[in-house]
């Protein structure tokens, strides 16, 4: 029996040195052509870093709630979808009564606060409603019900606001350039990476340094064990879901504010590649939900153009899902538990 | 269990899929009873008739309704296009509410803009033998498999918008299929012939959805500026739903092209035109896309900063003063729209006028008044179609089904508007 | 006020009330209320929101636990107040949004949204006769709760089957009329939805039939349970040829579109059937169960069609033993990496796997070998060499459906009770207690999913028959989830189950046009409410039910809180 599961693994990692050498060999090729330049690589991974900000910020929403529960919320893509949607028309109104224009700072608060508290509320009902009862139940039970939730959410969205594609207004204040270190940056992009930045110490603070914090990891630890030592587990888990709605909702508005539209089926792809970087750098792990983040974002932009140009694939960018789908199956045969490995339960 | 939780669970389930049933028949209900004893045009024994004809004679009773169907994509992220021709039939129907006496019953239906959902449909208006006449598809997905049906059934699909050369080519195409829109073929070569001849460039990338229309459209603008002497220097590919596209995007900026095409709908291509001028290489690009982006809701979704200056091709943009003055007002009273919600509304209306003059011409009335339309008689009827004077023009049907007035008129975006500069038959318009 | 527990009631009021302002704003109300239930008299949307009240009476009549089951009147009165808060909470919302245009945020909100609720009375009045009804309904609901088991049962029968006649008036009006009853349909149907005379003889028929299935001194039951107890091998053997005999007469009886209907929903049976063994049986999540299907599709496609690029027209029944070699491998290819990962990580890998599938066949890059967006046309029937019949017609393409979906019904049932389906089981249960007893785990996955690319690729390949054409945008991710929630609904490792999830939630939403627009919201709920009060499906195999429910048994809170299992015993026989 050993000998044939490893003959499994042998082949497995066979595949994956193949597929990889494929990748390599092809960035060989395109970089030897030269077709794209210096600045064009720069701009894309650009890109990448502050897509890669995004997917990180809903990234940490999955391993939270999976770090204390042990389930995947596979409707955080959802909870993303309405603080960004619902914040849409915070920001329509602003701009309406000229406020963007005048006190961007201000305005820009009040679009952040509407999207963080909606996907926060949506957040904890849904732990509410859906989750809370199942919480004993087989493993297979909470994430087929979280399945149902995000389409449930999805339409319930659909219905509510129409299925148009609305388009978040303008922030003159976000546009031109910004120079540091001669890398000319786009304000979206920078005020997208900063926002992240700080969101993700924020977070590290709550979680190593506060009470919360600490009952978090408790509570993470061993649930009896917490309950025990007077820890209120149901608030814990409650307030795991606010946080996680919280990062969502900042994460719509910082999503919204690059590509600027907003629909109602906008979470659901991004929701799947956050899944997908939290898994990549090891789910439950808040610093791998990090890395996974960003590490995607890049791959998303880069990998396309970089490992299949080389060959002359016709419409590369149409496989960049493939491409990030692949690179998730080759880390997960090297590292089944991702990067940075995963709390077992 | 108890039996409570099973009613409830069950009554619940009943109740939403029940919920989602529409109206069983969007009757627009006509001038009262069918008091008039108008005839049908033609002559002789309808049993006869009936008997001799491959798929014999659909049967309006004295004082029942002729019923013609629609199977436009209503519902989803396209059911612009579909709801517009909708609005189209609905606007013939009331100017018309009565075909050789008998009341009209329009019956409304979902094409799914897709291949499952054209075969349901067909199948479907297939299995109910009191449908005369079908309006549709939208979409040429759709249209593939529902042509077959229909015409394996005998009954006339008349389309307003499913542009795919695909659907008329003389090896492929179904007897009875029919449409009052342009071939791609054509308007592929039109948008090339602009680009090459007018704009004066001479080379181009291009961008598709993946969708069989966008993709087709593409391929036959590539090959036209091809063989105009043009290059197409990269070809991408992006999802419907895509919000990035600036790998696409720098993929193609390698070519360095001066023109870029996108025929895809509006929310990709919205993307493409707000992030294209922010790709280093493609600043100064021409953008232009087709009837897909032909709308309000691209603008919106585009901003208008971005849009402006795009050029936009489409089926002809100005049908005279009789579209003018009569239809867009009844249009805007149908729809609640103030404006067109997208290019196919004028087509949907020839289309049903012809079949109404096609019923008309062919129908019969027996001694009990009821009306017998032969099947076959109907569809050649379409099929000798020519010089009819429609809403989109002089149209005339060829031996393949296409009936479409063939000028395709290029629009640039100015302010917000879509401004008619070009079209294939005049040349500028300005 | 303790006693009578009107604060509970109250609550369950304000729930219901939310939830009929919820589907008034996302425009479901509204979209019902173009649909009649009895002609002239009422639509769907009223019925719907009178049901709603009626519910909710019921629910707030429930025993409780430390008052035990409520007298009638206690059950009226908190059914009345539940309906009455639920009214008082529309009409808020209602006068609201006469007052405040929300319709740039809410675009169903537009104009007269909430006039079906409010019966299109002006607000004071119709505040008035809200409130009076919402009481009246939740009254009834409560005293419906209250009665002895029969009579409720008769009376929500009668309701159920009227609603249900009703809204399939397309498939019976044309059945009777075929059938030449042309008079009988008539008298049943008019304007798309049943007589008032009509719907009186079917809800009279209904509970009749009711009583004679159920009443103790019926003497129908007693027959029944007479042929029940003789569970002979005779008796069986009857009853299969008869159940066989109606399936294969089936399509002549329904006609064509009906056809197609049962043939859609034997494509998603089939489905079923095959994730059935991932999910259901071995316990494996996948979420890219698509990708068979697509690959099954494909083959087809490209082997049948003279216009791909094969070239090769061979006959669908010779390639299938080609086809299910072909998803064997694709089943072991995409088992393979997942082996060694758990319930989590597998889910969202198989969801890549199956995006992967879909992105090639979309791909310029293999265009010239799969047509991309162009898809592959002119796929041929399933035509027999030796039978010269139209092979693509939904009454003969039913034929081969219903053959794979019975051959596929017996080898899972073969499946589930054989040594390899105990192997399942215990790896289901517990995978290392498994691997321990001696059961080779990597083997026995790889066999499942192997199992089910089968299954998943010949329901590909009749789609393609079947449809003639394929597109990749057939083959997106909702395929999956809606063989995921066929499963779930009749009940994971439930053959049955397979059935009721696949007529129930493919058929009926093809049969009812338009359901386009709600029904993924409608998959979602029924996905969240099943796993969450009954996780073991409609239909649920007995094993399935032991194994999800002996954990809560010994807190009960399951029960307690879902809260309608408690206090009567069970009438229905354990039907469940």
């Amino acid at each position: 029996m050993i000998r044939r599961l490893s003959l499994v693994t042998v082949t497995l990692w066979l595949v994956a040195a193949i597929i990889l050498g494929a990748m390599i060999w092809g960035s060989i090729l395109t970089l030897s052509k030269g077709a794209f330049t210096v600045t064009q690589w720069r701009d894309l991974i650009i890109n990448g870093v502050a897509l890669g900000a995004v997917y990180a910020l809903i990234a940490l929403g999955y391993t939270l709630v999976y770090g204390i529960l042990f389930m995947i919320n596979f409707a955080h893509g959802e909870v993303f979808m309405a603080g960004a949607f619902t914040a849409y028309f915070a920001a329509a109104a602003l701009a309406d009564a000229g406020m963007i224009d005048s006190q961007p700072v201000v305005a820009l608060a009040i679009v952040f606060a509407v999207a963080m508290v909606t996907s926060m509320v949506v957040a904890v009902l849904l732990e509410r409603i859906a989750y809370r009862k199942l919480r004993n139940a087989p493993r297979l039970v909470p994430l087929i019900t979280a399945i149902g939730a995000s389409l449930f959410l999805q339409y319930a969205f659909r219905g509510l606001y129409g299925s148009s594609v609305r388009s978040y207004p303008n922030v003159p204040a976000l546009d031109g350039t910004i120079t540091i270190a001669g890398i000319p940056l786009r304000a979206t992009q920078l005020m997208v990476i900063v926002s992240a930045i700080v969101l993700m110490a924020a977070l590290w603070y709550l979680v190593n340094r506060t009470r919360t914090g600490r009952a978090m990891r408790a509570v993470s630890e061993d649930k009896e064990t917490a309950a025990l030592m007077g820890i209120n587990v149901d608030q814990t888990i409650v307030r795991t879901f606010a946080i996680g709605g919280l990062l969502a909702g900042a994460a719509g508005v910082l999503y919204a504010l690059i590509f600027s539209h907003v629909t109602f089926a906008m979470g659901f792809l991004p929701g799947i590649k956050a899944f997908t970087a939290a898994v990549l750098g090891g789910i439950g792990n808040i610093a791998g939900a990090m890395i996974g983040g960003f590490s995607l974002g890049v791959l998303e932009q880069v990998g396309p153009n970089l490992f299949l140009s080389g060959f002359g694939v016709p419409g590369a960018n149409q496989l960049r899902d493939g491409i990030a789908f692949t690179v998730l199956v080759i880390v997960l045969i090297i590292r089944p538990t991702g990067i940075l490995g995963r709390k077992e339960s | 269990m108890t039996y409570y939780r099973w009613t409830a669970i069950l009554a619940v389930l009943l109740l939403a899929l029940a919920a989602c049933s529409p109206t069983p028949s969007g009757s627009v209900s006509g001038s009262g009873a069918a008091s008039a004893s108008a005839s049908g045009g033609a002559t002789g024994d309808p049993e006869t008739v009936c008997a001799e004809d491959e798929f014999g004679c659909v049967e309006v009773g004295d004082g029942e309704a002729i019923r013609i169907a629609t199977a436009l994509v209503i519902n989803g992220p396209d059911s612009n296009l579909g709801l517009d021709a909708q609005y189209g039939v609905e606007v013939a129907n009331e100017e018309r509410p009565e075909i050789a006496g008998h009341e009209v019953e329009l019956d409304f239906n979902d094409d799914g803009c897709s291949a499952e959902g054209g075969t349901t449909v067909a199948q479907n208006l297939a299995s109910d033998t009191t449908i005369a006449a079908v309006i549709g598809t939208s979409c040429s997905s759709a249209g593939v498999p529902a042509s077959e049906i229909l015409s394996d059934a005998g009954v006339v699909l008349l389309s307003p918008s499913a542009t795919a050369p695909g659907l008329t080519l003389p090896d492929a195409r179904q007897p009875f299929f029919f449409r009052t829109a342009h071939n791609d073929e054509i308007q592929g070569a039109a948008m090339a012939d602009f680009a090459y001849n007018v704009l004066g460039v001479k080379t181009a990338a291009t961008i598709h959805d993946g969708g069989p229309y966008t993709e087709q459209l593409q391929q036959v603008f590539a090959d036209s500026f091809v063989e105009l002497g043009g290059e197409i220097t990269g070809t991408e590919a992006v999802d419907p739903k895509a919000t990035d596209v600036s790998g696409q995007l720098t993929s193609l900026a390698a070519g360095t092209p001066e023109f870029l095409f996108f025929p895809i709908f509006t929310q990709a291509g919205g993307q493409v035109a707000r992030q294209a001028h922010q790709t280093e290489g493609l600043e100064d690009t021409i953008l232009a896309g087709a009837d897909g982006l032909l709308s309000p809701a691209f603008i919106e979704a585009a901003g208008a900063e971005n849009a402006e200056g795009m050029y936009l091709s489409g089926p002809q943009a100005d049908f005279g003063d009789r579209y003018q003055d009569e239809f867009l007002p009844a249009y805007t009273d149908v729809s609640g729209e103030e404006e067109p919600i997208s290019a196919f509304h004028a087509h949907a209306y020839d289309a049903y006028n012809i079949i109404a003059d096609a019923i008309e011409a062919v129908a019969l009335e027996g001694d009990d008044g009821t009306l017998y339309i032969p099947r076959t008689a109907l569809k050649d009827q379409i099929a000798g179609l020519s010089n009819y004077p429609g809403l989109t023009g002089d149209l005339t049907c060829n031996e393949n089904g296409d009936c479409a007035n063939s000028t395709i008129t290029v629009r640039e975006v100015r302010e917000g508007e879509f401004v008619p500069i070009w079209n294939s038959v005049e040349g500028d318009l300005e | 006020m303790r006693a009578t527990r009107l604060v509970p009631a109250m609550r369950i009021g304000l729930i219901a009330g939310l939830a009929l302002v919820f589907i008034v704003t996302i425009g479901f109300v509204e979209t019902v209320a173009r649909r009649e239930v009895l002609t002239d008299l009422l639509s769907l949307s009223t019925t719907m929101i009178g049901m709603v009240a009626v519910l909710t009476g019921v629910v707030a009549a429930r025993p409780t636990a430390d008052a035990g089951e409520p007298l009638p009147g206690t059950a009226a009165l908190r059914g009345a107040v539940a309906g009455l808060v639920a009214a008082v909470v529309v009409t808020l919302f209602a006068a609201f949004s006469s007052a405040v245009d929300l319709s740039h945020m809410f675009p169903n909100l537009r104009g007269h949204a909430f006039d079906t609720v409010t019966f299109g009375l002006d607000l004071p009045v119709a505040a008035v006769v809200l409130a009076a009804t919402g009481a009246i309904l939740g009254a009834l609901g409560g005293i419906l709760r209250a009665l002895p088991p029969l009579p409720t049962r008769m009376v929500v029968t009668a309701g159920i089957v009227v609603v249900v006649l009703s809204i399939m008036e397309q498939v019976f009006r044309v059945m009777l009329t075929e059938l030449g009853l042309r008079d009988v349909a008539r008298f049943f149907y008019a304007s798309g939805a049943l007589t008032v005379p009509g719907a009186v003889v079917v809800a009279i028929l209904a509970a009749l039939g009711t009583w004679l299935a159920r009443a103790p001194q019926s003497p129908v039951r007693a027959q029944v349970q007479r042929v029940r107890a003789r569970t002979d091998r005779r008796t069986s053997v009857i009853l299969y040829v008869l159940v066989g005999l109606a399936l294969l007469i089936l399509p002549q009886l329904i006609g064509r579109f009906p056809s197609d209907v049962v043939g859609n929903a034997g494509l998603y049976l089939l489905l079923g059937l095959g994730l059935n063994i991932v999910v259901g049986y071995a316990g494996l999540l996948d979420l890219g169960y698509v990708a068979f299907f697509a690959i099954g599709a494909y083959s087809v496609a490209l082997m049948t069609s003279p216009q791909s690029f094969l070239d090769l027209q061979w006959n669908f029944w010779l390639i299938l033993p080609l086809v299910m070699v072909l998803a064997a491998t694709a089943g072991i290819v995409i088992g393979a990496p997942v082996l060694r990962l758990r319930g989590d990580y597998l889910a969202i890998v198989t969801l890549g796997f199956g995006e992967i599938v879909r992105l090639l066949f979309l791909s310029d890059w293999l265009k010239p070998w799969t047509g991309a967006g162009q898809g592959v046309l002119g796929i041929p029937g399933p035509t027999l060499p030796a039978l010269e019949v139209p092979s693509k017609d939904p009454e003969s393409i039913y034929y081969p459906i219903l053959f794979f979906c019975v051959l596929g019904a017996i080898v899972a049932y073969r499946l589930a009770n054989s040594r390899v389906g105990r192997a399942w089981n215990a790896m289901r249960e517990d995978e290392s207690v498994a691997e321990a007893t001696g059961i080779n785990t990597t083997n026995y996955k790889l066999l499942a999913f192997a199992l089910g690319a089968v299954f998943g690729c010949l329901s590909g390949a009749l789609f393609a028959a079947k449809i003639g054409v394929v597109f990749p945008h057939s083959f997106e991710i909702i395929v999956s989830i809606t063989a995921l929630a066929v499963i779930i609904l009749g009940g994971m490792g439930s053959i049955p189950g397979v059935v009721v999830g696949a007529l129930v939630l493919v058929g009926l939403p093809e049969l009812l046009r338009e359901f386009d627009e709600y029904r993924l919201l409608v998959y979602g709920a029924v996905l969240v409410a099943m796993m969450l009060l009954r996780p073991e499906g409609l239909v649920p195999s007995a094993m399935r039910q032991r194994e999800l429910h002996e954990s809560d048994e010994p807190e009960d809170q399951y029960d307690e809180e879902a809260g309608v299992d408690t206090g009567r015993p069970a009438v229905s026989g354990g039907a469940a």
